[in-house]
């Protein structure tokens, strides 16, 4: 058990006396607090916070304890802020999904510098590797199981459909996705991210659009899809268009590509910071 | 790492969402699957069932009488999608049917009635007397819809849960997180189903009524999906707000000794329906019932 996390929780849960507001100056959701209390509580046998409908209270226990936790937490921060200066030589570790802009994926290279590993991979094998310490921070496609992982807010990256050149959506004056019925979706395997998968494909159906799915392990292989005629595919806004295929404004409040920044409870702020400002300019 | 772990974890991955499970034989014997069954988890309707054990000991006690009539009118009941709160007019039941109408249709008019007709103290004491450590009952039906609203700065529970079901857009509530709403554990609720099948939560005769109307919840979507024998009986009670669908029940196959099964479960989409999940909660609950069956 992490004793000085929980503490940290603990002493935040006390300065606010809700659960909520302290998860905000934690910077993590809910849950994970909530847990480090339990944890706490068990480990040393008291009760320490008392939970109400509108918050929290701390007990006696609990006011006896924290001027020892406060301290135990300031020591430790400082003796994280001692050990980062001494590794900002170390590398930083970024996962991305695939379907992210290689626009964007340069941009945050460029801005972390020679430090930068990134990896690209589905958001469910990123998850798993930022849980495993493997990454320091993800970018994932939004809805996702988080499993004790923390997110940031959604950021919608807007989206066209790629067609095959000369289809008939490409020459309507008024493209509709139903246009689309004689073509196959080329999209990622539906593993990479179950809930994203059948979210976008829910919401083809919504609209009378209930395509065959062509699974596509790389963009390549979906871009190669639509130039030969067979598939459509989505495509970040900025790509380039490729031969045999053309770009629709179609749909767009459904097809954005919906992320994600999932890093660890309060690990990884400043990258986190970066990477966001990076996604909402590409975002505008 | 065992097999069923294993196999409880795709089938939640691949619903998209979080799951936690316990499964266990009534006498204790043999087998326990347990899937993070300790963790906090949010109740939704699954709390029901303690108000169903307090109902059953004031019928024991006599501070209710099961057969004294009631008169409800919805307009000014609870609201919620099923029983007496969607009735026109107002009704006159008795108030072991007024409890029944809250565990097989997940009634809110109905629980509220009863949570006022009892207090919140008779909750407690179940609570207590049963050693449900990790569970929490915060309020009615009313206090959760409320506290939904209050989150979303909306003006009514229809216009929060709209807003709530976006997947365009994160959205939390309190009414979704174990700390603040009323919550349980996978062991704590099935600790609650076994003192009702070993005739311990309130008199013979009470248990037998509790057993009698929880067989017949008439959900079949959940844990009834994945197991759909006829000759097996599934008692149980299920939950849902939001991105949470929970079921609790009893698997009681001939000759063999009834199983109690926990299944909690957290979204990543917050859409209102998700069948998948749905089934996946059957699934895990196949999964952990035959788990305990063969050892």
């Amino acid at each position: 058990m992490d004793l000085v996390r929980h503490l940290e929780y603990f002493v935040a849960v006390a300065e606010e006396r809700h659960f909520g507001r302290a998860a905000a100056t934690l910077g993590v959701t809910q849950p994970p607090v909530s847990r480090a209390i339990k944890a706490l509580e068990k480990r040393l046998g008291l009760t320490l916070v008392e939970r109400t409908p509108d918050g929290a209270a701390i007990t006696e226990h609990g006011a006896a304890l924290l001027p020892r936790a406060r301290l135990i937490v300031d020591d430790a921060r400082r003796l994280t802020t001692t050990a980062e200066s001494l590794t900002t030589s170390g590398t930083v570790r970024i996962g991305l999904i695939p379907q992210l802009d290689d626009g964007i994926a340069a941009r945050i290279a460029a801005s972390v510098g020679v430090q930068a590993r990134v990896e690209t991979a589905g958001a469910v094998s990123l998850l798993d590797g930022v849980r495993s310490h493997d990454l320091d921070v993800a970018v994932v496609d939004h809805p996702v199981v988080l499993d004790r992982l923390s997110a940031g807010p959604v950021i919608a990256l807007p989206r066209r459909v790629r067609v095959p050149a000369g289809h008939r959506s490409a020459r309507a004056e008024r493209p509709r996705l139903t246009m689309l019925s004689d073509l196959a979706f080329a999209t990622a395997p539906r593993t990479a991210n179950p809930p994203a998968h059948d979210l976008i494909l829910d919401a083809f159906r919504r609209h009378a659009l209930d395509p065959e799915v062509f699974i596509a392990n790389t963009v390549r292989d979906a871009a190669i899809g639509v130039a030969s005629g067979r598939c459509f595919g989505l495509v970040p806004a900025a790509s380039p268009v490729l031969p045999g295929t053309e770009h629709l404004d179609l749909a767009a409040d459904d097809v954005a590509l919906r992320v994600r920044i999932v890093h660890r409870d309060e690990e990884a702020q400043s990258l986190t910071k970066l990477i966001d400002r990076i996604l909402l300019q590409a975002c505008r | 790492m065992n097999t069923t772990e294993e196999e409880l974890r795709a089938v939640f991955a691949d619903a998209g969402c979080r799951g936690w499970v316990r499964a266990e034989r009534i006498d204790g014997t043999g087998t326990v699957v347990d899937f993070e069954g300790d963790d906090p988890v949010v109740a939704a309707s699954v709390w029901k069932i303690v108000l169903l054990v307090a109902t059953a000991r004031a019928f024991d006690e006599g501070t209710l009488a099961a057969t004294d009539s009631v008169r409800l009118v919805p307009a000014q009941c609870s609201p919620g999608p099923t029983g007496i709160a969607s009735y026109a007019d107002p009704v006159t039941m008795s108030w072991r049917d007024v409890a029944r109408s809250m565990i097989t249709v997940s009634d809110n008019a109905a629980a509220d009635a009863l949570l006022g007709a009892l207090g919140l103290d008779a909750l407690t004491r179940v609570i207590d007397s049963l050693g449900l450590e990790d569970t929490r009952i915060v309020g009615g039906t009313k206090t959760l819809g409320d506290q939904i609203v209050r989150d979303t700065g909306r003006l009514n529970a229809d216009e929060a849960l709209g807003l709530l079901a976006s997947n365009y857009a994160v959205v939390d509530s309190a009414g979704f997180d174990p700390a603040y709403t009323s919550c349980t554990t996978p062991r704590d609720s099935n600790a609650v189903l076994r003192a009702v099948w070993l005739d311990t939560a309130a008199s013979p005769e009470q248990c037998a009524y509790m057993k009698e109307v929880l067989s017949q919840q008439v959900w079949p979507h959940r844990i009834r999906s994945g197991i759909p024998y006829p000759d097996v009986e599934v008692a149980g009670k299920t939950g849902t707000i939001g991105p949470i669908r929970n079921e609790v029940a009893v698997v009681s196959f001939p000759g063999e000794e009834p199983v109690a099964v926990s299944v909690f479960t957290r979204a990543a989409r917050m859409d209102l329906y998700l069948p998948l999940v749905d089934q996946a909660i059957g699934s895990a609950a196949r999964i952990a019932v035959t788990a305990v069956r063969q050892r």
